[in-house]
């Protein structure tokens, strides 16, 4: 008969919900980033006279330019007509590189045009997409095509998935995973570059795409092994900052002398495996779970030599579901942890060249979860090695995605939703048919989320028994804090469901959008909520009766910083996204907390407040 | 002329036989109650949580991704069709439905929502809260109802959450909540597991179903009052709120939670409600759902003011009688119709006393292999010969029939077979049968009209779920029991007149050898007590037999495995992988997993025999538990033990020495259809 051990089971089944529906391919991307620095323009070529270091800029929806103000740390393209279409407008690193991982801030006013040309010959296009639509090839983060001079004509060139931009004056952040071609001894190239993944806002558009050639307006039309980061300066202007990147180096690591010892039982943990009878030892190619008759109720131990042939910092990953431990050249690297295979144990050891000795423990003791048992080495940015068959690490289920997309009217999609790390329970997601939708928390009157592109991605709420039961946006969005904006007697951060703030339901206008009630003790207020024309904006309109004239605080926006761009327009956390009023003068920023508030104070009866928030 | 006499003769000859032919063929559950589907368009999803049926002949219908689907014509009388209109959507998947003047009132996860439609475009517009219920973000936290009672307040059950048992982590998990249109909640009783199903009683008086699980031995039925605890320690995280009616704690359990049963649990926890009818796990179902009462006046058939219970897994409907004995509802559950499209969840009364359905299996699978459907079951006007009511006695019962019974062939005591047997109380997920026993026949007496047949029994016993066994009983006019078996919770023994039995009624003590007695032997635990040899060796012969096949042990000749095999288990009836292949002749080690939260086992099988060893396992009864399933035919090759969730048993066995597509398959009832794989012998 079972007997259930709480304490494994509470936890296991919090990450066994994390994993249902999950495609776990745990990819190592485990990299130590060198920044290029930014406190002056050494780490580039010949910089034209347009490029310069300031301290920060900033923009608007509708202004064509950036406005800077002194200091370091911001690469900024004080782009003007004299530098349009000039090829040395172009900035080169000094930096070459092969295989790179690199990732970026960057900022566009309105109408503006760069570009990240990897080995300054194959492009990734930074454009104003800002409500274009569907993207073509010459959106935001599409791969540029290439060209036939003969003909004047474009082909292979990769439009993003979805059009991830933000509006222009608000700073967007890419990742770049780069290969570079492959030559032999003779020069011939043996395999094409390829970016694996590109990452605009939080969303991938594009995953695995080879370049058979260079892109247009390539520095060369020959491919090559390594060459500089180039940015384009000529087309607008354009600003830069926190660029980092890892170069990425292949190195080999043989393993020697791999030997494995296979217990077979109930271990609670490796105290219990020291005294248990051995089953079975013998010879292992590789770190191996399948040498394990009970894959579900076992402890496994490996002990092996790996080569080094370039002294450097190495990173240990141990993966596993259960139990694991790691020493190397007898000293304890990773003591035992209790872990899920998304959650990798990592330790970094200096290792010279020789011969380095290694012992792996695994001890799994219960049967809901997949097995798997891995271990890889990875030099600081170099490929990671797997030390494991593939057989000892599990595919990715493939699970179907299962979506909610938009329609001529709101969709609406009541679900657990996880916002800033905590799993809400009460939320409702409203799908309109513009493409910009947003996540509101029932419980606390709060907007926790907007997005525009496809409406909800529901595979962990409806595959199976749906274990999760949280729905998340697809699309480029704007995560914000989730707090109530009507606040009496201060400002707190949340509100007593059962005392202060009492949810009364929602009203469906005909157009089907939703309008949300509340009594706030006294106070009662409506909120609903309506998308700009565009798309680009979502309007918020708080309807508040007061009828014992209480004083109240309308609280519009919260951030690290908030800033005033002239006519209602606030920047809001450090040009994260826009909130834009039609009244500025009733407003005012206020510091509460550590943090920057957008008030508005009032003891009015019978109020409306409207904003727009602009992403 | 003569050809034409010719013809006539060979007319009516032909007429006759087809008659005879008739007659003689034996009629099934589909000839009394029709099942009638109800077409879905191909793009609604209707896993049906939800069902209210209107008065205007529409049909509303509440769906597991959060839908309301307003169906019009959905008796699709004169051979129309019906018409969807989606009424409401969004909503977090909603398991019920009911409507009260001109609203509808249904529960999602998290809350109580009245939903109106005040424009009147057919689609609701106005969504208010009547009563938010807190939630944990764990998935097994389901909300079920509400059913009004006939004040116009509501009742609703909350599950408790699942953590590898159930546990009450959001307040009022494991509950039923009285809730009025204000919003006020009353807290009514806890011990709930999965309360799927609840229904109120034309005297406001509330049933619920439960599922086996941790605390529940098997399904069962409960009639629940103020202050009850139903069994499942869940819900007591939450005694000491002000408003609860009962203080009963998680450790007050601790001195009962050593698998004594529930009845002996009871006299200790005061505030434990005996179910009043248990429904045997894997013989009346694996996970009970709906009840409903039938209300119909006769419409329905012959059991007006019965029960009828729904189980998902078996896509099954059952009935339930019911009486009062010492102030305490107790009776027994009856088979009724099978064959269902998907796992039933929901039953509601049409408005022409046929019974809807509306099912779902995504998640758990169900005998009726469809992801969803929604039927309605109809009576065909034809009274079935049934066992229509069993009502206790104070020494044993009286089984009233549908039909006057044929009295020679029910005075035959041969025809009878009674046991009783019970489960454990304990923390530990499910129960085994325990302290079976027999109960031997001493008088029957038939009643003047044949209705009636009160069987004396010796070793009834109080707390015990008996069982009723009939064989060869017709109806006076030759139709055989459409149903032949049943089950009685007998909480109480009534006081009463023991029956004076005649000489005639009298049965003597059942001769040794009686096949029929020699059976029920077989029923108890053993060491088997029996007087023939041929018993005493059939006994013996089960016994190695069965065990020859699970060795868990490797065999001292082997020296190594020649292979070694993992299998698990997976949630939704699958096992984890569904081809393994083994060289003939091979010795091999088979290491399985359930990795599951329900049981399961393990039997491998010659090609093509699967299906037939996995419905000889569902026949064994009430010996299945003992025997793990696995019937006693040479067609099984291997097989495990039935498994607990999360545990782990390694078997031995040799591979045939045949090359072929044998199989492998879980024979818990109700699996086997579904659960199979192929294990390839290669030369």
């Amino acid at each position: 008969m079972a007997i259930y051990k709480p304490k494994h089971f509470g936890i296991a089944l919090q990450f066994l919900l994390l994993l249902m529906g999950l495609s776990v391919q745990a990819q190592n991307t485990f990299y130590e980033l060198s920044p290029l620095p930014l406190n002056d323009l050494s780490a580039f070529r010949s910089p034209a006279a347009c490029w310069q270091i300031v301290g920060e800029t900033s923009g608007s929806p509708e202004n064509k330019l950036l406005i800077s103000k002194p200091g370091s740390g911001v690469l900024f393209d004080n782009f003007s007509e004299k530098f349009l279409y000039k090829r040395e407008s172009d900035l080169y690193s000094v930096l070459e590189h092969g295989d790179i991982y690199l990732e970026l801030d960057f900022m566009l006013p309105k109408g503006s045009n760069s570009g990240i040309y990897l080995q300054s010959r194959y492009e990734v296009q930074l454009f104003d997409s800002w409500g274009a639509g569907r993207p073509k090839y010459q959106d935001a983060g599409a791969i540029y095509p290439r060209w036939i001079e003969a003909t004047k004509t474009n082909y292979e060139g990769h439009a993003p998935r979805v059009n991830a931009s933000l509006a222009p004056g608000l700073w967007q952040h890419l990742e770049i995973h780069f290969q570079a071609p492959e030559f032999d001894a003779q020069g011939r190239k043996t395999k094409p570059a390829m970016f694996s993944k590109i990452v605009l806002n939080g969303v991938t558009i594009h995953e695995n795409i080879i370049l058979q050639g260079v892109t247009r307006g390539a520095v060369s039309e020959t491919e090559v092994a390594k060459a500089p980061i180039r940015i384009q300066g000529d087309h607008g202007p354009v600003a830069f900052r926190n660029i980092k990147y890892a170069l990425l180096n292949p190195f080999e690591a043989p393993l020697k002398e791999l030997t494995y010892q296979y217990y077979e039982g109930n271990f609670e943990n490796f105290e219990a495996l020291a005294t248990a009878k051995l089953t079975r030892e013998g010879k292992a190619e590789r770190i191996d779970y399948t040498l394990a008759d009970n894959v579900n109720r076992m402890g496994l131990v490996f002990t092996g030599k790996i080569e080094i042939k370039e002294a450097a910092n190495y990173q240990w990953i141990l993966q596993r579901y259960g139990s694991g431990k790691l020493s190397v050249d007898g000293k304890e690297v990773i003591p035992s942890e209790w872990k899920w295979i998304g959650d990798p144990s990592i330790a970094t050891t200096y290792l010279g060249v020789g011969e380095h000795t290694f012992t792996a423990s695994y001890v799994k003791n219960f049967g809901w979860w997949p097995t798997a048992a891995g271990l890889s080495l990875q030099k600081t940015n170099g490929k990671p090695i797997a030390l494991h068959t593939r057989a000892s690490m599990p595919d990715p289920r493939p699970t179907p995605l299962i979506a909610v997309g938009t329609k001529q009217e709101p969709s609406l999609l009541r679900c657990f939703f996880q916002h800033l790390k905590k799993k809400k329970t009460h939320v409702i997601l409203v799908g309109d048919p513009s493409s910009t939708h947003y996540a509101y928390d029932l419980n606390q009157g709060a907007l926790l989320q907007v997005w525009r592109g496809e409406f909800a991605n529901v595979t962990d709420m409806w595959h199976e028994r749906g274990e999760p039961q949280t729905a998340s946006a697809m699309g480029v969005g704007v995560v914000l804090p989730g707090r109530c904006p009507l606040a009496i007697d201060g400002l707190p951060d949340t509100l007593d469901q059962q005392t202060d703030l009492k949810y009364q339901g929602y009203q469906l206008s005909a157009e089907r959008y939703p309008t949300f009630k509340y009594q706030y003790r006294s106070v009662g207020f409506t909120e609903s909520f309506k998308v700009a024309t565009t798309g680009q904006a979502l309007e918020r309109i708080t309807s508040i009766k007061n009828p014992e004239g209480k004083k109240f605080t309308y609280r519009l926006a919260q951030g690290a910083e908030i800033s005033s761009m002239g006519n209602g327009l606030y920047a809001v956390d450090g040009q994260r996204y826009f909130i834009r009023v039609a009244d500025p003068a009733n407003y005012k920023i206020v510091s509460n907390n550590g943090q920057k508030e957008l008030i508005f104070e009032s003891a009015q009866t019978d109020l409306k407040v409207s904003s727009s928030l602009i992403f | 002329m003569k050809t034409l006499k010719i013809f006539c003769a060979l007319y009516f000859c032909c007429a006759a036989l087809i008659s005879i032919a008739q007659s003689d063929k034996a009629l099934t559950e589909k000839d009394y109650y029709f099942l009638k589907t109800v077409a879905i368009p191909e793009d609604i999803k209707l896993e049906v949580g939800g069902l209210a049926p209107l008065a205007d002949g529409r049909l509303a219908v509440s769906t597991r991704r959060g839908e309301i689907w307003m169906i019009e014509n959905p008796y699709m009388l004169n051979g129309t069709q019906p018409h969807y209109q989606l009424y409401a959507e969004g909503l977090h998947e909603v398991l019920g439905l009911a409507y009260k003047d001109g609203s509808l009132y249904c529960t999602q996860r998290g809350e109580l929502t009245k939903m109106t439609d005040t424009d009147g475009d057919g689609r609701a517009d106005v969504f208010e809260p009547i009563y938010r219920f807190d939630l944990s973000g764990n998935y097994h936290e389901y909300a079920y109802g509400p059913v009004f009672d006939s004040k116009g307040d509501m009742y609703v059950t909350l599950n408790v959450a699942w953590v590898g048992y159930g546990e009450g982590l959001s307040k009022w998990h494991g509950w039923l909540l009285k809730i009025k249109p204000d919003g006020s909640m009353e807290p009514i009783a806890t011990g709930l597991r999965s309360p799927a199903g609840f229904l109120l009683n034309s005297k406001d008086e509330v049933f619920y179903a439960e599922n086996q699980g941790d605390w529940v031995g098997s399904g069962r039925v409960t009639h629940l009052e103020k202050g009850d605890f139903a069994g499942n320690a869940g819900g007591l995280n939450w005694t000491q709120e002000p408003n609860s009616p009962l203080r009963l704690t998680k450790a007050d359990l601790a001195k009962v939670d050593d698998g004594r049963t529930m009845y002996d649990a009871a006299k200790v926890i005061k505030e434990m409600k005996l179910p009043c009818v248990w429904f045997p796990h894997t013989l009346m179902g694996i996970s009970t759902s709906d009840i409903i009462e039938d209300n119909t006046g006769g419409s329905f058939g012959p059991f007006s003011g019965q029960y009828f219970v729904a189980d998902q897994g078996h896509s099954k409907v059952m009935r339930m009688t019911l009486e009062k004995i010492n102030g305490e509802y107790q009776g027994a559950c009856y088979p009724f119709r099978e064959g269902w499209a998907s796992g039933l969840l929901r039953l509601r009364w049409g408005t022409d006393a046929s019974m809807w359905g509306g099912m779902t299996s995504r998640g758990w699978s169900s005998t009726g292999k469809a992801d969803y459907a929604l039927q309605r079951l109809v009576w065909s006007g034809k009274i079935p010969f049934e066992m229509k009511n069993i009502s206790a006695r104070a020494d044993g019962f009286e089984i009233e029939f549908t039909l006057p019974v044929d009295k020679t062939a029910a005075k035959v005591a041969a025809n009878y077979g009674f046991a009783s047997f019970n489960y454990k109380y304990q923390h530990q997920y499910g129960s085994p049968i325990i302290n079976q026993g027999n109960c031997p026949l001493r008088g029957i007496i038939v009643s003047e009209d044949g209705l009636k047949v009160r069987v004396v029994l010796d070793s009834i016993r109080e707390g015990y779920i008996h069982e009723l066994k009939l064989k060869n009983i017709k109806a006076a006019d030759g139709t055989p029991l459409l149903h032949d078996f049943a089950y009685y919770t007998m909480n109480n023994i009534p006081a009463g007149e023991k029956a004076m039995l005649s000489a005639e009624q009298k049965v003597s003590l059942t001769p040794v050898g009686n096949p029929m007695n020699h059976e029920h032997m077989a029923m108890t635990k053993p060491p088997v007590v029996n007087n023939t040899k041929k018993g005493k060796k059939a006994a013996k012969a089960t016994a190695t037999v069965a065990l020859s096949k699970n060795l868990n042990a490797m065999p001292a000749d082997w020296g190594q495995p020649d292979v070694v095999l993992s299998l698990g288990t997976k949630p939704g009836l699958k096992y984890d992988q569904d081809l393994l292949s083994i060289k003939a002749g091979s010795k091999v080690k088979l290491v399985f997993n359930n990795n599951d939260d329900m049981q399961h086992n393990l039997v491998v099988t010659m090609p093509g025999m699967a299906n037939k060893i996995g419905e000889k396992g569902m026949a064994l009864g009430l010996k299945g538990p003992e025997m793990h399933y696995v019937p006693n035919l040479g067609d099984v090759i291997a097989h495990s033990k039935i498994l607990e969730p999360g545990t782990t048993e390694t078997i031995y066995f040799t591979a045939p020495s045949k090359p072929g597509d044998y199989q492998f398959v879980c024979t818990y009832p109700g699996h086997y259809l579904v659960m199979q794989g192929i294990l390839k012998v290669l030369p």
